[in-house]
């Protein structure tokens, strides 16, 4: 079963996409500050890292800075960023994340793009 | 409409009886039929077509990979799934040629049924069977004459681990069958976005060694007609340089499947061009980049869903030739790889069969994901074909 | 008759020195050479003698009338002279003795340690013996006829917690040989240390325990020569070594192989494990669902049968009935189903019965021996070899009443496997199947196994090597050539044998023999 990590402070998106991604028989984990998540990444080894940019303590950025410095192959990380932020954008690609979504984002999209990119929605009899 | 058929092969009438009661399930859409060793596989093959056969390895009389190299012979298009216990590491690598998908004892049902399943899949819309037949006849991927002095350097008691991960990196046909163990418990646990340099990290340079040696052996080094030589180098040039330039186009996570599919894009045309000179039973159209009138594209594709490897590269070889139009929230894999192979089409290292598509390029470096990198993507290109052009100069004898 | 000289005069012209003893050796007469050469001091002709000759002396005098010894001059030194002792009328003797110092080669000493030509010599000979008992690492002692210490070196004092002077003078085998645990002390004439004086033989090897002074046991190899041979009073000296590394070091490296041969048959274990494995998970799944398509028949027929359906028809509820069943497969279920039961526990039963072999297999020995059931360790190392056997052969046992027998279960388990394994590969590249077979027997006091096949059989000119350590007829990393050697040195240590009998394209047969009751006075 293919594991996916939730770091948001917010309660509200934690809570969503836990819903979503639980009913499509992902297992969901999830962290509400920067600290929690990196011991998170570590011990859990998740196959998919969705981030919030904007949060308490280590922000986001400090995050992916810190899960990119992990041992072992990187992990896909899905960035969400506030609309508001114009820039937010480019420096979340110049930093490394793989995915990119400005808020509001639904679920169902959060959702298509993990199956993409877990490979499980594309069938080969797609190709 | 008939069903498709699956042939079970084992010396233990107790693992044939579990097997069919187990997939008891799918009695109503797939015949599946039962041997009980190699010689009555081969006579039930030879009465009625089979789409799948699964075999033990450890049998009396014809073991497991004697019966599976023979039916890659003689019936090419049936799609060979090993199922077998522990293997000793010599013959693990028999193993490694003679089948397409490697499953370990004690399987549950549920795995076996998901691998049959996947493999009745084929992925050549227009040419099914003659792409699966080509393609499934395949045991192991050639190297070009040009560089087996390199493969020859692995095989060394000397070679470390640095040279055998560059080796492997450069080489097609072995950057493939690696992949393809990879997925196998046989060939070590896997690490999980297995790129080539992992992969060979898990397994260890004995293994790689072993099993570069062994596909090595089922080629000659005969050099193929001249001109067919040089078509096949400037493909792989032009492989080995997306594979570079790719490195800084795709995310890092997205990188190591990114790499696999850049290296791999034209393994249909490496593998329909290596046969053996004469052969009547297949023609070439090098201007149509058929053989048999299978696109070689659909021929490589085919291969590698036969193998196993991860969707991702698949997907990624099999759209190579599709203009891309990647989401904003990222390129992903594909859009990756095409993205690369276009600016490489802008240098020395382009691949000539196909064209330029300047549009649909600027359209893919104007994505937010390759704008934000900085990079000014004609010279980086240039730096990965100069790169591709070296390492091919240092073959030249 | 006399020449009507004074006997004085002439015996005083005489070079050489001459005395009249009577017994035991009081001096009465010394001749002038003799007094101005060897003393007048001493009555006891005796005290003349280095006292290093003296025993031979003593000896020589009983037996034969010339000798050589060394005597004391004047200024103290010793020199080496010949000795002659002629008896007279009247119970007396006349020596003479003839300073052959000078001489060259003197003759044999006529004791173990050699001997000087002067007492610096002597001194040196002395220093040297002491030196090398002292820093010989082996112990090493003394004992008279009657089995009392009389010299015992540094490494023997070390290894034993006693100091030599402890010990002198006592009863050596009271010292080093333990009460055991339940009993007395065996009897002194029992010591097998003792039993090799008297005989004169030398040189044997014996396995003991000695105790140490704190009472703790070590094991040791001991080996006895005698002393003097035959004199009057008989000795004997004892080398021992400390044989307990060794031993480990022994039991480890069997243990060892015996872990590299389960090693080889792992990849075999593996398959034959994981393939019941593999059935019984199967069938298991199988059952599951079996057990819902019945369970959903039954309550079809339920439904059928109750009154609350009312008016229903009957046609209507077998028609229900029948639809249910077919699509459960009734018939195919009633088959199945008690089928994949019993083949399940079969599945069950071989992996507890490999799995047992395999713990019996690698079981540890101890150096003690037990007795054992033989046969029952032939089928164990059958099962767990049965992977590399079972392509290449069929295996007829033919086992008969066998007793324990008193062995080292691990080492013969051993023995076995590698027999086994032998065979198999023998019959390996025939094509057809072989046949291997297996018998045992009690025959008199011995316990006789044969390891049978039909393969291509053993030339003459190779039968002799082949017990021989590292000699092998297999390709590199099939096998060392350490298998028959160890079966040969385990049937040793059993005190029995192992022969081979062998017609070339007939058939090779490995005949092992051991006592029943284990090697006779073998120590533990």
């Amino acid at each position: 079963m293919a594991r996916v990590l939730v770091i948001d402070d917010d309660p509200a998106i934690r809570q969503l996409l836990t819903d979503v991604l639980e009913m499509e028989d992902y297992e969901v984990s999830i962290a509400a500050d920067g600290l929690s998540a990196v011991r998170a990444v570590e011990a859990a080894s998740p196959d998919f890292v969705v981030l919030d940019v904007m949060m308490p303590g280590l922000d986001g950025f400090g995050v992916l800075s810190a899960i990119r410095a992990l041992d072992g192959e990187p992990v896909p990380v899905l960035m969400l960023t506030a609309a508001a932020e114009p820039d937010a954008g480019s420096r979340a690609w110049a930093n490394g994340v793989d995915y990119y979504l400005a808020k509001p984002f639904s679920a169902d999209t959060v959702l298509d793009l993990i199956d993409r990119a877990l490979t499980r929605q594309v069938n080969v009899s797609d190709l | 409409m008939t069903l498709p058929r699956a042939l079970f092969v084992d010396d233990e009438p107790r693992v044939l009886d579990g097997l069919r009661r187990s997939l008891r399930g799918k009695r109503g859409e797939w015949e599946m039929v039962f041997a009980e060793g190699g010689a009555e596989a081969l006579a039930l093959l030879a009465q009625a077509p089979f789409d799948v056969v699964v075999s033990d390895m450890r049998m009396p009389g014809m073991d497991g990979a004697e019966l599976l190299t023979q039916i890659s012979k003689t019936h090419p298009e049936v799609a060979r799934v090993v199922l077998s216990g522990h293997i000793e590491p010599d013959a693990a690598i028999q193993v490694s040629v003679a089948g397409h998908r490697f499953l370990t004892k004690p399987s549950d049902a549920q795995s076996l049924i998901d691998v049959i399943e996947q493999l009745l899949i084929r992925t050549s819309s227009a040419h099914q069977r003659e792409a699966r037949r080509i393609a499934g006849g395949v045991r192991s991927i050639p190297t070009l004459p040009e560089h087996a002095g390199d493969i020859v350097a692995l095989l060394a008691p000397d070679a470390n681990l640095s040279y055998a991960v560059r080796t492997a990196t450069h080489d097609i046909g072995l950057t493939a069958k690696l992949l393809q163990l990879s997925n196998s418990r046989f060939f070590g646990e896997r690490p999980r976005n297995s790129s080539v340099e992992s992969i060979v990290n898990a397994m260890g340079v004995p293994m790689v060694q072993a099993v570069a040696g062994a596909g090595h052996q089922l080629w000659s080094p005969d050099v193929p007609d001249p001109a067919i030589a040089r078509h096949l180098q400037t493909a792989w040039r032009h492989a080995v340089a997306t594979a570079c330039l790719v490195e800084s186009v795709a995310s890092p996570a997205n990188r190591p499947h990114a790499q696999a599919a850049a290296l791999l894009q034209d393994v249909g045309r490496l593998v329909c061009l290596s046969v053996p000179a004469g052969d009547p039973h297949s023609s070439i159209d090098l201007a149509a980049a058929t053989r048999d009138g299978v696109p070689f594209r659909d021929v490589g594709v085919e291969l590698l869903h036969l193998w196993g490897l991860p969707l991702p590269i698949v997907a990624a070889v099999s759209q190579r030739d599709v203009p891309q139009q990647p989401d904003a929230s990222g390129l992903g894999v594909a859009a990756a790889v095409r993205t690369a192979h276009l600016l490489i089409q802008q240098t020395e290292s382009r691949d000539p069969a196909v064209g330029t598509h300047e549009e649909e390029l600027a359209r893919l470096l104007s994505h937010p994901q390759l704008k934000a990198q900085g990079i000014a993507w004609p010279q980086a290109a240039e730096e990965a074909s100069r790169q591709a052009g070296l390492w091919s100069e240092h073959d030249k004898p | 008759m006399s020449a009507g000289i004074d006997a004085h005069l002439l015996a005083d012209s005489i070079p050489h020195s001459v005395w009249v003893l009577s017994a035991p050796a009081t001096i009465d007469y010394a001749n002038r050479h003799a007094l101005e050469h060897l003393g007048p001091e001493h009555t006891d002709w005796n005290a003349l003698v280095h006292a290093d000759d003296r025993d031979a002396v003593t000896r020589d005098w009983t037996i034969a009338n010339e000798w050589e010894c060394r005597l004391r001059h004047a200024d103290g030194s010793f020199r080496r002279h010949s000795v002659r002792l002629a008896p007279v009328p009247g119970g007396r003797w006349i020596a003479t003795a003839t300073d052959i110092s000078h001489r060259e080669t003197p003759a044999p000493p006529r004791q173990r340690d050699a001997d000087g030509p002067d007492a610096a010599g002597a001194e040196e000979a002395r220093a040297i013996r002491s030196v090398v008992m002292d820093d010989m690492a082996e112990g090493l002692y003394t004992v008279d006829g009657a089995g009392l210490l009389t010299s015992l070196n540094r490494a023997g004092a070390e290894m034993l917690g006693w100091d030599e002077q402890d010990l002198l003078g006592t009863s050596i085998h009271a010292a080093v040989h333990a009460p055991p645990p339940a009993g007395t002390q065996a009897p002194e004439h029992d010591c097998p240390l003792r039993e090799n004086h008297p005989a004169g033989r030398s040189g044997q090897t014996v396995d003991d325990i000695f105790v140490r002074r704190d009472g703790s046991t070590f094991q040791v190899a001991c080996s006895v020569a005698p002393l003097a041979a035959g004199a009057a009073t008989a000795g004997a000296v004892v080398t021992f070594r400390d044989m307990t590394e060794v031993r480990r070091a022994e039991l480890e490296a069997r243990h060892d192989q015996k872990l590299e041969s389960l090693g080889r048959l792992s990849a075999g274990l593996a398959h034959e494990i994981n393939t019941p494995i593999q059935f019984v998970g199967d069938n298991t799944r199988f059952l599951a669902g079996a057990y819902e398509d019945m369970l959903e028949l039954l309550l079809v027929y339920r439904e059928c049968m109750t009154p609350a359906l009312g008016e229903l028809a009957w046609t209507e509820r077998t028609q229900r009935a029948q639809a249910a069943e077919a699509k459960a497969d009734v018939e195919y279920l009633a088959t199945e189903i008690p089928a994949a039961v019993s083949q399940s526990l079969e599945g069950v039963d071989r992996v507890a019965s490999l799995v047992r072999a395999m713990k019996s297999f690698s079981y540890k020995d101890s150096s003690e021996q037990t007795y054992a059931d033989l046969n029952e360790a032939i089928r164990t190392t059958l099962t767990v070899a049965r992977n590399e056997v079972k392509y290449v052969a069929d295996v007829e046992l033919d086992l008969g009443e066998l007793p324990d027998v008193l062995c080292h279960r691990g080492d013969l388990n051993q023995v076995f496997l590698n027999l086994l394994v032998n065979a198999a590969d023998a019959l390996e590249g025939n094509g057809e199947r072989g046949e291997i077979r297996i018998s045992s027997a009690a025959v008199g006091p011995m316990a006789v196994i044969r390891f049978a096949d039909n393969g291509s059989g053993i030339a003459e000119h190779i039968r002799q090597s082949i017990f021989d350590p590292f000699f092998t007829t297999k390709g590199v990393g099939k096998g060392t050539g350490q298998g028959l050697a160890l079966a040969r040195a385990v049937l040793d240590k059993h005190g029995g044998s192992i022969e081979v009998q062998s017609v070339l394209g007939e058939g090779t047969e490995f005949i092992l023999r051991l006592p029943i009751d284990g090697r006779q006075g073998a120590s533990a």
